[in-house]
């Protein structure tokens, strides 16, 4: 470098995302003597994902009395309003517990239903009939004296369940 | 950059879920993780009373909620209309896993999304993503 070139002051070495004075990096916060390895973490995670998926199956038998009263609010109101959204909010939420307690059924069934009230004519003169073999199918697999186990019993019961969406008009 | 190992006991996250079960398992994972602060709420208002009082570190936002989507409390972050730091790392939550809405979420400011079901693996990867994407500025004087 010449002597008559200006003087670099500072240099940035780390740029991917502009450092924020208002608080400390996570990578600053997170990094340290205690820190942990990951993979402990993880497994430490696992156990405590098991633990309270332990409880889930009373839990969506709480929920389910509230479902089942959305659905009977559907057919007084006309499609997309309100109680629509409302039921296909609660399916939709039931389905994603489901999975991330490990219940495959009842994920499956609630995804048959969340299929059926995204992607069918809710005006089709049938689709009451088929919401209520679903919530049907959804309280005989949480039920307590013989839930459906995930397996060929459940996979089969929503097989049929999707063949009953099918026959459904498209919207 | 590979994050092997953390400590998360100087880590506020707050959990955004209208679902009692998933803010209950995830309050659980984090905690099992020694995140050293889990505040929850069931909704958007809750969150953003929360957010007067409250910087947190990292925001875990479900966006299928009622009445109000967890895509306006991203969009309330981001805009500045709360009072925490607009860039809080925010990581949305959902069962929709189409392109489209991740695109949306996404534009709208997320640093990341999670395709429910959400398990112990998927939420330290986001972690440690997050992580290694908000490293400072350094400078040589």
């Amino acid at each position: 470098m010449s002597s008559s070139s200006p003087p670099i002051n500072r240099c940035i070495i780390l740029t991917n995302t502009p450092h924020n004075p208002q608080r400390k990096s996570l990578y600053e916060k997170t990094q340290g003597p205690q820190a942990v390895p990951i993979e402990t973490l993880i497994q430490h995670g696992d156990n405590a994902a098991k633990l309270a998926s332990e409880g889930y199956l009373d839990f969506f038998r709480a929920k389910l009395p509230h479902v089942e009263s959305l659905a009977g609010a559907l057919f007084v109101e006309p499609p997309g309003s309100a109680s629509w959204k409302a039921f296909y909010t609660a399916v939709h939420d039931l389905r994603s517990s489901s999975a991330t307690a490990g219940y495959l059924a009842l994920s499956g069934i609630c995804e048959s239903l969340e299929t059926l009230l995204a992607e069918r004519d809710p005006h089709d003169a049938r689709i009451r009939d088929v919401i209520r073999l679903h919530l049907d199918a959804l309280s005989l697999a949480s039920s307590a004296s013989a839930p459906i186990a995930d397996g060929p019993d459940s996979d089969r019961l929503i097989a049929n369940l999707g063949r009953a969406v099918d026959k459904l008009a498209r919207t | 950059m590979m994050i092997e190992k953390a400590d998360f006991s100087k880590l506020t996250v707050l959990l955004v879920d209208d679902n009692a079960f998933i803010r209950k398992l995830l309050g659980d994972i984090l905690r099992s993780f020694r995140v050293g602060r889990v505040v929850q709420a069931e909704g958007v208002a809750e969150a953003l009373s929360h957010l007067a009082n409250l910087q947190p570190d990292v925001i875990f936002c479900d966006w299928l909620m009622a009445p109000v989507d967890g895509l306006s409390l991203l969009r309330a972050v981001r805009q500045g209309q709360t009072p925490v730091d607009p860039k809080t790392p925010i990581i949305m939550l959902t069962g929709e896993c189409r392109v489209d809405r991740v695109a949306i979420a996404i534009a709208d400011g997320a640093d990341s999304y999670i395709a429910k079901p959400v398990t112990a693996k998927n939420l330290m990867s986001h972690l440690v993503k997050l992580i290694a994407a908000d490293k400072p500025v350094h400078y040589l004087d």
